[in-house]
């Protein structure tokens, strides 16, 4: 009988007498199947062996330091000791854990997969699960949101010749894929580059290469030559989505189907995915460097905000990322006493407003300016955001490299923003278009905070927000007044060529004033001179102010007390998978 | 037979109609897969070459004719978004998106139809208010709302389900203790209709000459109100349960989300979203089967609970 008949359902609901009696037990039994079978698609993890306590990959460069000779190998040297959580040490450490008892970590994300392709994805929640069940070529350390050095991984060193146009990395031996598909050499590590470079990928990153040549010198070493000064190289790459190296014989075995089985060489294996609902990821008992902690992760996605609290409150599950900032108010000022809240340090995602300058009265600077005077940054973060984020005054946000705070600066003047309004004779009837996501409270909360700034000093904005399908049609061809988003990147090249070069795609706003200096940044090998040509950069974006910069939001984890090892929330969702630990049950 | 036959051939006109609608509102929404797929990585380029990967770039006729080859041959593709094969992932969701259809129509029945026939033969009482009460709260009281507030109490202050998840392989009893809760919050909107639907039919029922006879004849009230009354009250009611079963399937996007459970429901708002047209297309069908194969079956029963029915 199949137990999904529909027929069972309005049968159950009808007759009276010995029928209904019949019927009511048919369809208890259809019910009772249908959840057998259910229960049944996922069979049970077998344990994993208790992990030992391990050693962590040790610091080594920040990014975009070039080193001047190759950084030895480390093998031993592993861990710089990060202090277990910012959470109170829970008691049930103390409790002694069952024979086959397993410590599961179990963290709730909004997002599901989409790509676990390395030359593809370009989700937060993708590149989450990436970095446990693959390894970079170099890791950032875990310093939330983002530590400021890269630690060699596959890479055991590197060296940089030719003023930044030669980079030369001598790989670990003995790093193995997992379930079998043998060890990582430099033909791995070709094969990944070489498919992010070939066209036919469509990859994102594919700029990232843009003029490169990859040689193998040996199994463990192999050069890639760009035909330009690249300094960026080393922090954009390595510890970003094209450090991650897959397995090629696994890439060309599964071809499309890569999400059903990805290999890598991580510290975790990819398991069991539910799509939209689950994944679990096993402990890689091969692994070649420090052991995690906990034998097993399992993510669950698409979670509703408040029910996820209320999980992790319960033990249910062990921390979620919020999206909503009235939710991490709540959980900052007021939580569960089984829970604890986590934040960054500084806000991680700067929110920028793209006022498209081939729309009139946008190419005139003093009505761009009268729009920024008009906004109340430090109002929006501290009312709007319970001061979970920090207004900014540039296109960086300011954990990261290059980062300024001397950069021209556009206070809340609202009557200075109706004098220049007024001079640059804007009519009385301009009524431009706020285009954002209605999907996001975030982007929601500041484009109805910064329409109100607006028609303050008497601009009659729309605002318009829409699903993700419909803004990415708008954004695409340009065709906004004022466009509202986010970005978040790794390296501040990432942030910079893409949307202010006059001849990328993604200049959002058709800005043409910084090609010289944006040249500057991107070729300059010398750390301290690139900051210098990024400060020099930001003050001329921000003169010029082809956007508008509002806030970078922190981001934040609710984490159940009895998990340890988390002392903030990461850049892009990211987890110190080495000091993660919970008990064993 | 003929019945049973011109029911089918029905069946067929509405399948084929209604997928060739599924296909063309998909592709006449706006929003184009590649940029969602890109997201603020997308360029023109990539736009571009992402399309030609996936087809999205021939005309529509031809991806008319590509879709129901594929459908047709029972290929339903690979999904945009979630890169896997359609068909895995609606085998992997599908049972428990049936259990808690099934399980939220039992306690639509359940509850529902005791509730309305109480109501109606204790009218004007106190029952009859107090069930009137509850339905009115039922239908007013949106799902996800109900679904949170069952958490809250039933979950966080008394701890007696799980608030998150369906169990998912760790047996039937752990499956049945996470149903509870979503079933619960599903069926009781839908209980609540089919309250007032059995009440009202029941009470027009009571009020024909034909009970008044079955009373004259000395029959025990009992059979009065099972076997004269009830019956024939039946086909409204099932008229309306049959109605709500496809109700179930699309409102058990909220009881998924909300509960963190699997299921299709969930999958098809998020492929929806993303633009994810082999999915969306695949699980849009698969809840049209259902809802036609229920309607089918209740087209069906009418007949079994009124023979005029099958004469007509």
């Amino acid at each position: 009988m199949p137990t999904n008949d529909p027929s069972m359902g309005s049968s159950g609901s009808a007759l009276p007498g010995q029928m209904s009696r019949r019927r009511f037990l048919g369809l208890g039994l259809a019910s009772a199947s249908a959840t057998l079978l259910a229960a049944c698609q996922s069979a049970p993890a077998p344990p994993v062996a208790k992990a030992p306590d391990a050693p962590k990959p040790a610091a080594a460069l920040p990014p975009t330091q070039v080193p001047p000779t190759p950084v030895p190998a480390k093998p031993a040297a592993q861990p710089t000791a990060i202090p277990a959580a910012a959470a109170p040490a829970p008691t049930v450490q103390a409790v002694a854990a069952k024979p086959g008892a397993k410590k599961v970590y179990k963290l709730a994300v909004l997002g599901d997969v989409t790509a676990m392709d390395p030359a593809t994805m370009n989700q937060q929640v993708d590149f989450q699960i990436a970095e446990t069940i693959y390894n970079f070529m170099g890791r950032y350390t875990y310093d939330p949101p983002l530590g400021n050095a890269l630690t060699p991984e596959l890479a055991e060193s590197w060296e940089v010749l030719d003023d930044a146009r030669t980079w030369v990395f001598h790989l670990r031996k003995g790093v193995k894929f997992h379930k079998g598909y043998g060890e990582l050499t430099a033909e791995d590590v070709k094969y990944n580059w070489d498919r992010i470079i070939d066209p036919k990928t469509a990859s994102p990153f594919r700029t990232d290469f843009s003029g490169a040549t990859i040689t193998i010198l040996d199994p463990y070493t192999i050069k890639v030559t760009f035909d330009r000064q690249y300094p960026a190289f080393l922090s954009a790459s390595l510890g970003f989505r094209p450090g991650f190296i897959i397995s090629p014989k696994a890439h060309q075995e599964l071809g499309d189907r890569w999400k059903t089985g990805p290999i890598g060489s991580g510290p975790f294996i990819w398991d069991n995915y539910q799509a939209g609902t689950s994944l679990s990821l096993k402990k890689n008992p091969d692994y070649w460097g420090p052991q995690p902690k906990i034998d097993e992760v399992l993510y669950r996605f698409k979670v509703d905000d408040r029910a996820a609290m209320l999980a992790v409150a319960k033990g249910e599950l062990d921390a979620y990322y919020l999206s909503d900032p009235d939710l991490m108010a709540q959980a900052a000022t007021n939580p569960d006493p089984n829970t604890v809240f986590l934040k960054s340090n500084q806000g991680q995602a700067p929110f920028v407003f793209w006022f498209n300058q081939a729309r009139k009265p946008f190419d005139d600077i003093r009505v761009r300016h009268a729009l920024r005077y008009a906004i109340d940054g430090e109002s929006i973060a501290k009312d709007l955001f319970g001061g979970l984020a920090q207004p900014i005054h540039s296109y960086l946000p300011p954990f990261m490299f290059g980062y300024s705070e001397n950069v021209t600066r556009f206070e809340y003047n609202p009557d200075r923003a109706r004098e220049l309004l007024k001079e640059a004779n804007v009519p009385a009837d301009w009524s431009p278009t706020l285009l954002s996501y209605s999907a996001l409270l975030i982007c929601r909360r500041i484009t109805e905070a910064v329409s109100s700034y607006w028609t303050d000093v008497g601009v009659k904005v729309k605002a318009e927000l829409a699903e993700n399908a419909i803004v990415a049609q708008k954004t695409g061809p340009r065709d906004f007044d004022v466009w509202g988003t986010y970005i978040t990147r790794i390296d501040p090249d990432q942030m910079t060529t893409p949307y202010w070069h006059s001849s990328s795609p993604s200049n959002f706003s058709g800005y043409k004033g910084a090609d010289d200096l944006i040249t500057q940044t991107r070729s300059e090998p010398d750390p301290g001179k690139r900051v210098t040509a990024y400060r020099d950069l930001q003050d001329k974006i921000s003169q010029d102010s082809p956007a508008a910069f509002i806030v970078a939001v922190s981001e934040g984890i609710l984490v159940n007390k009895r998990v340890t090892g988390l002392k903030g929330a990461g850049w892009q969702e990211r987890h110190p998978w080495w000091d993660v630990d919970v008990p064993a049950e | 037979m003929s019945h049973l036959l011109r029911r089918l051939a029905q069946a067929f006109l509405t399948v084929f109609g209604a997928l060739t609608l599924v296909f063309l509102s998909l592709r006449l929404t706006p929003g184009d897969p590649a940029q969602v797929m890109l997201g603020d990585y997308a360029t023109p380029e990539l736009v571009a070459r992402t399309r030609q990967q996936f087809g999205l770039d021939q005309p529509l006729p031809i991806q008319y004719l590509v879709f129901w080859r594929n459908t047709l041959t029972g290929d339903l593709g690979l999904s945009l978004a979630k890169k896997q094969d359609v068909s895995a992932i609606i085998a992997g969701a599908w049972p428990y998106t049936a259990t808690l259809a099934l399980t939220s129509m039992l306690v639509t029945c359940v509850v529902g139809i005791p509730l309305g026939a109480l109501a109606a033969l204790r009218r004007n009482s106190l029952a009859d208010f107090a069930a009137m009460v509850i339905c009115l709260l039922g239908v007013a009281t949106p799902g996800f709302l109900l679904a949170l507030l069952l958490i809250y109490v039933f979950s966080y202050w008394l701890g007696l389900f799980p608030v998150q998840g369906a169990g998912e392989g760790r047996g039937l009893l752990t499956g049945l203790h996470h149903l509870v809760l979503p079933a619960l919050a599903l069926g009781f909107q839908s209980a609540a209709l089919v309250a007032r639907t059995t009440r009202s039919a029941l009470l027009a029922v009571l009020s024909e000459e034909y009970m008044r006879t079955a009373r004259a004849k000395g029959l025990p009230e009992r059979i009065v109100v099972r076997v004269h009354a009830f019956r024939n009250a039946l086909v409204p009611i099932l008229a309306v349960v049959g109605l709500f079963f496809g109700q179930l399937l699309g409102g058990a996007a909220v009881a998924e989300i909300v509960f963190g459970r699997p299921g299709l429901g969930k999958l098809l708002v998020d492929a929806i979203l993303l633009r994810d047209y082999p999915l969306s297309q695949a699980l849009i069908s698969v809840f049209l089967l259902g809802v036609i194969t229920v309607n089918f079956v209740t087209d069906t029963l009418y007949g079994l609970a009124d023979p005029r029915v099958r004469r007509a």
